[in-house]
């Protein structure tokens, strides 16, 4: 026994088998994927002006200091998950809108163990975030999740090159799966649906675009050809309606080919995906998942749902009273976690939804 | 990983992808003795792709003045400390390359600028590489105290890092002209290109948050034109063309002769193992070979001897190709030399350019005995 908690559950974790192998081969496949120890940054890790600070006391260990409503300072002492029950809400609407609503109590908390992308290339060779706090609701209509995870600042800004954000993710599968590769990615045929938050986003919905001024407060600019504006007054022209009414929304090429990810007027944090394997996720045609983010000062709270009946031909459908697959992952930006480099469930695990009594 | 051959290093190396040679490969070559870092490249290239919001510190052209300059700020120096040791073994490369030399889990050696780095690009500008005192004053080739201009764009690799990193396949390698482009639609953002990139040629757009690069203007390509780079030169210092690999070299091609025939035009970097397809001449009053080995690798003392010999009269073929950069905005895919005259021809077999070796001049006589005045040259 070691006098450190966060440790000591590790091992007893490991001997109770809760804790999966990452897979990937590749020589860590043995490595706990529960691991929730406070992990030290790499040594060139110091270059980076933001990551230090930010790190330090991220993942579980972190999360026994963040005691949320929620009960996450028990987290660390829970066995790993097997399986998600989603809980009925007996009518009400599941508070995407609301990661502080009561409604949430009324599922059971869970812990989702994350552990590092170490699969594929571009990997995360250590998890920072060793799990995931859920809990899982549904009206009938709508299946939402609470997430929650601890993290010493927060990263919702990706206007400076080196700004990644925090984010997290849901993933729906037919099936629950003992192995899993990356974020539920099974190959071709086998589409899974995601809705995954991105902190940025947030930050976007609930202040408004965040413009260049936002990082760069002291930026200066004569003119953006060809809109015409006084001199050195021009870093202020709204994005896009500056452009769209000079008819010049090519200068924002990501924006002017609709690529989701620059979009500039969001209605909501998530984004909802499909995804065949690794290196195929794609936007999906219909937006229709939503949620809400809270910085709670040491951590994330965050609602993400979607709509149980697929919109979209590869989204998968989901009814009450059945089993289907769920698996979670979160991204720290703090340590320039992004796209594959992430903190994956290591396998997929059961998600029940409660039956709607009649 | 798959094995590809990389004719720049002599030898067989490890990329993502196999062998897969475009068509054919759009390259140029800058001449840097002519380069006076005046900028119009950089202004013609930013005025017509990167003038959005969003993109105020990017220049998918620059100049940067060498040694010190840099841009982002000391890309060069910082990769290349990364990488370690970069021996050559002859003409072949004995060191690693950013793909051999990855670390556990990433798929090229690389790192992030800060904004910080992008924000200063004309630093170093004009700065020689040694403190000057009156013993560097002494005027004699090669100079102690020196600095050279060095111009940069996309190098449209053969072995791109960017495309090589990119694990969405947003970064492509366009099939009939090799240029190298990032799918607007496909980029999410995660900036593995920005990272990968030797060159630090693929840059993040603050606004839309997803990331560009330069596009080769491949608009006026298609067409049979200079990209606005090249063709906005004063100093008529750059070459475009197609280059074809050493074996397949065309004489009559100015860029498989400046590259291949005259070997006077050299890659940047060459050990990062991206065949660049970019190529310079190195400058001739630069008193530091070994620098010059880092940046252009083992051949930039043959490379400057031969344009030394074309400078002093003894070369004409190759004194006509370079006479002939910018002198047509059509993109010049043959050139021949007669007698005191360089003629170029586009694709369609056009003469497009017809230029003396050597530019006629007069002398005007101080005094003007017809109106009984003297004129000078500044009047």
């Amino acid at each position: 026994m070691t006098d450190d908690p966060v440790n000591e559950h590790e091992t007893e974790a490991e001997k109770q088998g809760d804790v999966a192998s990452t897979g990937g081969g590749d020589g860590d496949g043995g490595k706990a994927a529960g691991a929730v120890t406070v992990k030290e940054l790499p040594a060139d890790s110091a270059s980076h002006p933001n990551r230090r600070k930010a790190i330090v006391g991220a993942g579980v260990g972190a999360v026994v200091v963040a005691a949320g409503a929620y009960g996450l300072s028990r987290l660390v002492q829970e066995p790993a998950a097997k399986e998600i029950d989603v809980a009925y809400t007996g009518g009400e609407s599941v508070p995407l809108d609301d990661p502080n609503s009561d409604l949430w109590s009324k599922a059971a908390s869970a812990k989702a163990v994350l552990g590092p992308q170490n699969v594929a290339t571009p990997m995360l060779n250590e998890t920072l975030i060793g799990a995931l706090s859920v809990r899982a609701l549904h009206d009938g209509g709508t299946i939402g999740f609470l997430l929650e995870w601890g993290v010493e600042e927060e990263s919702d800004l990706t206007i400076e090159t080196d700004q990644f954000r925090d984010g997290c993710a849901v993933l729906f599968a037919p099936k629950a799966q003992d192995s899993f590769r990356m974020m539920g990615m099974p190959g071709p045929g086998n589409a899974v649906t995601i809705v995954q938050w991105k902190a940025d986003w947030q930050r976007d919905v609930d202040k408004g675009f965040q413009d260049i001024t936002v990082a760069f407060p002291n930026a200066s600019t004569d003119f953006y050809p060809p809109l015409i504006r006084d001199a050195h007054n021009a870093v202020d022209i709204t994005v896009p309606d500056a452009y769209i009414s000079a008819q010049a929304t090519y200068r924002l090429s990501g924006y002017a080919v609709d690529n989701f990810q620059s979009a500039i007027d969001r209605v909501a944090p998530v984004e909802k995906i499909f995804a065949q394997g690794a290196g195929t996720v794609t936007t999906a045609a219909t937006q229709d998942a939503s949620g809400s983010g809270l910085w709670t000062g040491n951590g994330w709270r965050v609602a993400l749902g979607k709509n149980m009946q697929g919109a979209d031909p590869e989204e998968l459908s989901l009814e009450a009273g059945k089993t289907y697959g769920v698996a979670f992952a979160a991204w720290l930006g703090a340590d320039d976690n992004a796209g594959a480099r992430k903190n994956p469930s290591p396998n997929v695990l059961k998600l029940n939804i409660e039956a709607v009594a009649q | 990983m798959p094995e590809v051959y990389n004719w720049q290093l002599g030898r067989k190396m490890t990329y993502l992808y196999p062998e897969a040679r475009p068509q054919r490969q759009a390259g140029a070559v800058f001449d840097t003795n002519k380069c006076i870092a005046c900028q119009t490249c950089t202004v013609a290239c930013k005025t017509t792709w990167t003038s959005g919001k969003g993109q105020e510190y990017m220049f998918w052209n620059n100049v940067e003045s060498k040694p010190w300059g840099s841009y982002p700020l000391a890309y060069d120096a910082k990769i290349l400390e990364k990488l370690g040791a970069q021996n050559w073994d002859g003409d072949t490369y004995a060191g690693k390359t950013i793909f051999e030399a990855a670390p556990k889990g990433d798929r090229v050696l690389g790192y992030l600028p800060t904004d910080l780095d992008y924000a200063y690009p004309n630093k170093g500008e004009d700065e020689t590489n040694v403190t000057i005192d009156s013993e560097k004053y002494l005027l004699r080739l090669p100079h102690d105290a020196w600095f050279f201009y060095l111009p940069r764009i996309c190098n449209h690799c053969t072995y791109p890092a960017c495309l090589g990193a990119c694990p969405r396949t947003a970064v492509f390698k366009r099939p009939e002209d090799g240029i190298v482009l990032l799918d607007q639609q496909r980029c999410r953002g995660y900036r593995e290109c920005v990272q990968a990139c030797p060159y630090k040629k693929v840059m993040y757009n603050h606004v839309t948050r997803i990331s560009e690069k330069c596009v080769l203007c491949f608009p006026a390509v298609e067409k049979g034109f200079l990209t606005r780079c090249m063709r906005t030169c004063i100093g008529k210092i750059r070459t475009f063309g197609y280059v074809n690999p050493p074996d397949k070299a065309d004489p009559e091609n100015p860029v498989d002769f400046l590259v291949h025939v005259r070997k006077v035009a050299l890659p940047l970097l060459p050990q990062m193992g991206t065949e660049p397809n970019v190529y310079y001449i190195p400058p001739i009053h630069v008193g530091n070979e070994r620098f010059l080995k880092m940046l252009f690798g083992p051949g930039a003392p043959a490379a400057i001897d031969t344009y030394r010999q074309a400078m002093e009269g003894n070369d004409p073929e190759l004194l006509g190709v370079l006479v002939l950069n910018v002198a047509s905005d059509r993109i010049i895919t043959k050139f021949k030399v007669e007698g005191e005259t360089a003629t170029g021809w586009d694709a369609d077999g056009n003469v497009v350019a017809q230029v003396p070796l050597k530019e006629p001049t007069m002398v005007r006589p101080a005094f003007d005995p017809s109106v009984s005045v003297y004129r000078y040259n500044i009047t």
